[in-house]
């Protein structure tokens, strides 16, 4: 049997394949025949994360905002600045449990704005 | 050149750190994937460093934990506290240090945790600097020979196995045979003879009940403000057993870098290898011999490399250290045993048999050795010891041969005679440590013939009255004695006039 391949190593065959221009489709569908070949699907949401952030190191970035209220443009440009990649896609949801402040979440990486976040930590200080 | 305060630029750096962790910014984060008997593997934290610390972020609050396991795609990091909240899916921050516990003076008499959080309910401990739980030993150049005596008031030890500060003296035997008693008297030694040597003593999966007895022990014997206990229990996580050694170890070398004495007494290694085989068989590392990890042996060895004898340049502190090892029916050629007893500088082997025939400490003259200790005996007692070993071991060979028959020659019967009393005298109740007056005016008295009359079994009543006479009579000459330097002629005369008088009253 051929040699187990680390997610790691799959994510920058597909990474590659992408950023080639092949089509999305037949790439996905050819990770997708690997996995279930070598019976990992349920690898598949790690393998996701693992694509992103092999995508992220060469500079195409999915960011997560998730913040309390909707955000404006110049948020989301200063948004794009402090992610620092050349193309950044975001995708946006509104949580209110937040309280408020935002959340960015890029492969790996998080920022963390929220008013929820900066109470938790203060709770935990004092513990 | 212009005049820089340095006090001022380490503060300026302290407050430039502080303000820099409060910054937000960017943070490497990970998440949980799989969790489950205190081990968790973390998907991401790429930037994560091998024992780097790990927060958790679960809906109760934060839980610690440190990455042992780095492998390409995930890392396995070992919980530091319950996993019954950690669930998959939660956040992972790396916090960017290594494993660090609360170190200084203000832990005294106080009982911790590995990672310094007080188990005594005595209220919060303001330490003001904390070192690493895992720190490199001190190096070639930055040690000394060991030199100075670390009295155990055993006599036993004292006399035949001396220990130095600076040494690793295993105490090794069976269970129920006396080990921690014997690492107990040494700690109540220390505050008895005043030797400002510090006691840590590392409770590794210790039963709760037993370090309890032993903290109102230490109390009543006034030892416990000289002395810091890391207590964990059976029900602790692996992890904690684990660190244990290592976060005394870090509170100990705090009065060694000082310039002071410490005394580290590890209860036992054998449930802390077995700890870190649970831990490394739950991160699926290949098991070896025993399913003990491939690096058990360095496990021990980088702990123990740790206590030293400091060179005078960096201020002649010492950390001595007292491993502890349970054998299985007296098999110390099992493998943790042979691991320790290879990395220490001598053993002590507690035998089974002659705690149950009375002798107690039990201690065996033939299997244990002191192999720097020589160097470091107190004068006093190495002048009158000399033949103490020698006699007990040819008694011990004489008396198997004399248990076939009566018809002895004379040297034979003397030798055999003399070796009972020496095994009698060197019997010693616990919590009653032997100064070393005590000890060498007992050995000299028996050693020289002036007991040879008395009967085995009032040996210690002699003793006893002996060693009232001579500080009833000599206080100043005693005095002096427990100074340390090789006894006078007219000094050995009182002891020898007080020995034959006391003697008198118990011939038969």
């Amino acid at each position: 049997m051929a040699l187990r391949l680390s997610r790691r190593r799959i994510a920058a065959y597909a990474a590659d394949k992408l950023l080639g221009g092949q089509p999305r489709s037949a790439v996905l569908r050819e990770v997708a025949a690997y996995l279930v070949a070598s019976g990992r699907t349920r690898e598949q949401e790690l393998l996701v994360r693992d694509i992103e952030a092999t995508l992220a190191d060469r500079g195409v970035v999915v960011a997560d905002v998730a913040s309390a209220f909707p955000i404006d443009d110049s948020i989301k440009a200063e948004i794009a600045k402090l992610v620092g990649a050349t193309s950044v896609e975001l995708r946006e949801t509104i949580d209110p449990t937040l309280l408020g402040g935002l959340r960015v979440d890029i492969p790996g990486r998080r920022f963390d704005g929220t008013i929820r976040h900066k109470l938790t930590a203060l709770r935990a200080k004092q513990l | 050149m212009a005049d820089i305060a340095i006090t001022e630029l380490s503060s300026e750096l302290r407050n430039a750190i502080a303000g820099l962790e409060t910054t937000e910014g960017l943070e490497d984060v990970g998440v949980v994937t799989r969790i489950g008997d205190g081990v968790a593997w973390v998907h991401g934290l790429r930037e994560a460093g091998f024992s780097e610390m790990l927060e958790i972020e679960t809906k109760d609050g934060i839980v610690e934990a440190f990455a042992l396991n780095l492998m390409e795609d995930e890392i396995g990091a070992v919980l530091l506290g319950s996993d019954t909240n950690v669930s998959a899916g939660n956040t992972v921050r790396l916090k960017g240090t290594t494993l660090e516990v609360p170190v200084g003076p203000e832990l005294l008499g106080r009982v911790v945790d590995p990672l310094g959080r007080p188990l005594d309910g005595a209220g919060p401990i303001k330490t003001k600097l904390t070192g690493l739980v895992e720190r490199e030993a001190i190096g070639v150049m930055g040690r000394k020979s060991v030199h100075e005596p670390l009295m155990t008031g055993i006599m036993a030890i004292d006399a035949m196995f001396p220990i130095g500060r600076g040494q690793r003296e295993l105490i090794i035997g069976d269970r129920q045979t006396g080990k921690t008693a014997i690492a107990i008297d040494t700690m109540i030694n220390q505050a008895k003879q005043n030797t400002g040597v510090v006691n840590v003593y590392v409770a590794i999966g210790q039963k709760l009940s037993k370090i309890a007895r032993l903290v109102d022990r230490l109390k009543a014997e006034g030892v416990m403000e000289q002395t810091i206990i890391v207590a964990t229990g059976p029900s602790d996580p692996a992890s904690l057993l684990y660190l244990a050694p290592y976060a005394g170890t870090a509170m100990g070398e705090y009065f060694r870098d000082n310039k002071q004495h410490a005394l580290m007494i590890y209860d036992d290694l054998t449930k802390h290898a077995v700890a870190y085989r649970q831990m490394s068989l739950l991160l699926r590392r290949p098991p070896g011999r025993e399913a003990f990890p491939g690096d058990v042996f360095y496990l021990h060895s980088r702990l123990l490399e740790r206590s030293a004898k400091l060179s005078d340049d960096l201020g002649a502190g010492s950390l001595t250290a007292l491993p502890i090892i349970e054998t299985q029916a007296g098999d110390i050629s099992a493998y943790i045993p042979t691991n320790v007893i290879s990395i220490t500088d001598g053993q002590i082997f507690m035998e089974t048999d002659l705690f149950y025939q009375g002798i107690r400490p039990a201690i065996s003259a033939g299997l244990s050795v002191s192999r720097v200790g020589g160097a470091a005996q107190t004068k006093a007692v190495k002048s009158v010891s000399g033949h103490l070993k020698l006699g007990l071991s040819q008694y011990r060979e004489l008396a198997s041969f004399a248990q076939f028959g009566s018809d002895l020659d004379a040297e034979t019967k003397s030798q055999i005679e003399r070796g009972q009393r020496l095994t009698e005298l060197l019997k010693q109740a616990q919590y009653q440590p032997a100064s070393v007056w005590e000890q060498v005016a007992s050995i000299y008295a028996v050693s020289n013939g002036h007991y040879d009359k008395v009967p085995v079994v009032k040996i210690k009543d002699a003793q006893a009255a002996m060693l009232t006479r001579l500080w009833a009579d000599h206080k100043d000459v005693m005095r002096t004695l427990t100074k340390g330097d090789k006894p006078a002629d007219d000094i050995l005369k009182v002891i020898a006039k007080a020995a034959i008088s006391s003697a008198k009253g118990f011939e038969e």
